[in-house]
């Protein structure tokens, strides 16, 4: 066991845990954040994304301490309201089906816009390439990432 | 009349090996890299992240990493087929699992192109051909 502090959402957290426990647990467990998803626990379907330090990463797999002392963005720290850009985009577009893979669609898609901020079909396809949808929504992820940029640019 | 002979051979040969010489340009190094940063981001960054550094006793770091640069051969294998099994990396153990990647050859070659010549790495180039080779 040992005592950690996550950074998550701008906001502190001390937990006390096993270190090599995954971030997920600690950010659906102990903290409470349930936005998270588990999907498949060997990082290859994407629906745990968080953002590590800006770069998204798959929190089932990533050890807790890790993730210690380091910004942990999740899907509620987006914003409060729904109001950032790309959530605005996914309810124009109406993207989510069953909704499971949503929040790490969603966190990928903010860390390609923040990177790329024009992208093209081929850029969304490589950078959300490791994100399953098993309802098949990706025609509507992808409209909704160019809807998300044009919000984003117009707001500049 | 030999001294004609021989020096339009001479032309001959000269013209042949410069046209083959052009039909073969050089491999562009610096495009290839260029494109495998593209292939890092969208494949590799979420466990390796940004600078190569990878995460502590968990994802091993590519960047100055002493492991990937020993065997090209491993590394293009390595990114067709994945890694399971203890590596030893920088002087320390890693033993979690990669899965292989569904790339092109042009793909692989630029991923480990970028790589290879990043974060502090140098090394020789790996072309489509080598990963095509790799593939049987």
């Amino acid at each position: 066991m040992a005592s950690l502090t996550l950074k998550i959402n701008s906001k502190n957290y001390t937990v006390n845990t096993d270190p090599k426990m995954p971030l997920l647990w600690a950010i659906r467990d102990i903290v409470g954040l349930t936005g998270t998803k588990y999907g498949c626990g060997i990082a290859q379907c994407g629906a745990c994304t968080v953002h590590l330090e800006g770069t998204p990463v798959r929190s089932c797999s990533l050890p807790v301490s890790a993730a210690a002392n380091k910004n942990i963005t999740t899907i509620e720290g987006l914003s409060v309201d729904n109001s950032h850009p790309v959530q605005l985009a996914w309810i124009q577009e109406q993207v989510p089906q069953c909704g499971y893979c949503q929040s790490g669609q969603i966190m990928a898609a903010t860390a390609l816009l923040k990177r790329n901020a024009n992208p093209t079909d081929k850029d969304i396809d490589a950078a959300m390439q490791g994100h399953i949808c098993r309802c098949g929504t990706y025609p509507r992820i992808r409209k909704a990432i160019k809807t998300a940029s044009q919000l984003m640019a117009s707001t500049k | 009349m030999s001294v004609k002979f021989f020096a339009c051979s001479f032309l001959f040969v000269s013209i042949c090996t410069l046209s083959s010489f052009q039909r073969k340009p050089a491999f562009d190094m610096k495009a290839s890299a260029a494109r495998g940063k593209e292939t890092y981001i969208a494949y590799c960054i979420s466990c390796h992240m940004e600078k190569g550094e990878g995460i502590e006793d968990v994802y091993p770091p590519l960047a100055k990493s002493d492991y990937m640069m020993a065997d090209k051969k491993r590394s293009i294998q390595q990114v067709l087929r994945g890694v399971t099994g203890e590596i030893k990396v920088k002087g320390k153990v890693y033993n979690t699992e990669m899965s292989g990647f569904d790339l092109s050859d042009q793909e692989v070659s630029d991923v480990l192109n970028y790589l290879r010549n990043s974060f502090g790495n140098k090394g020789e180039v790996v072309t489509p051909e080598q990963v095509k080779a790799l593939r049987k």
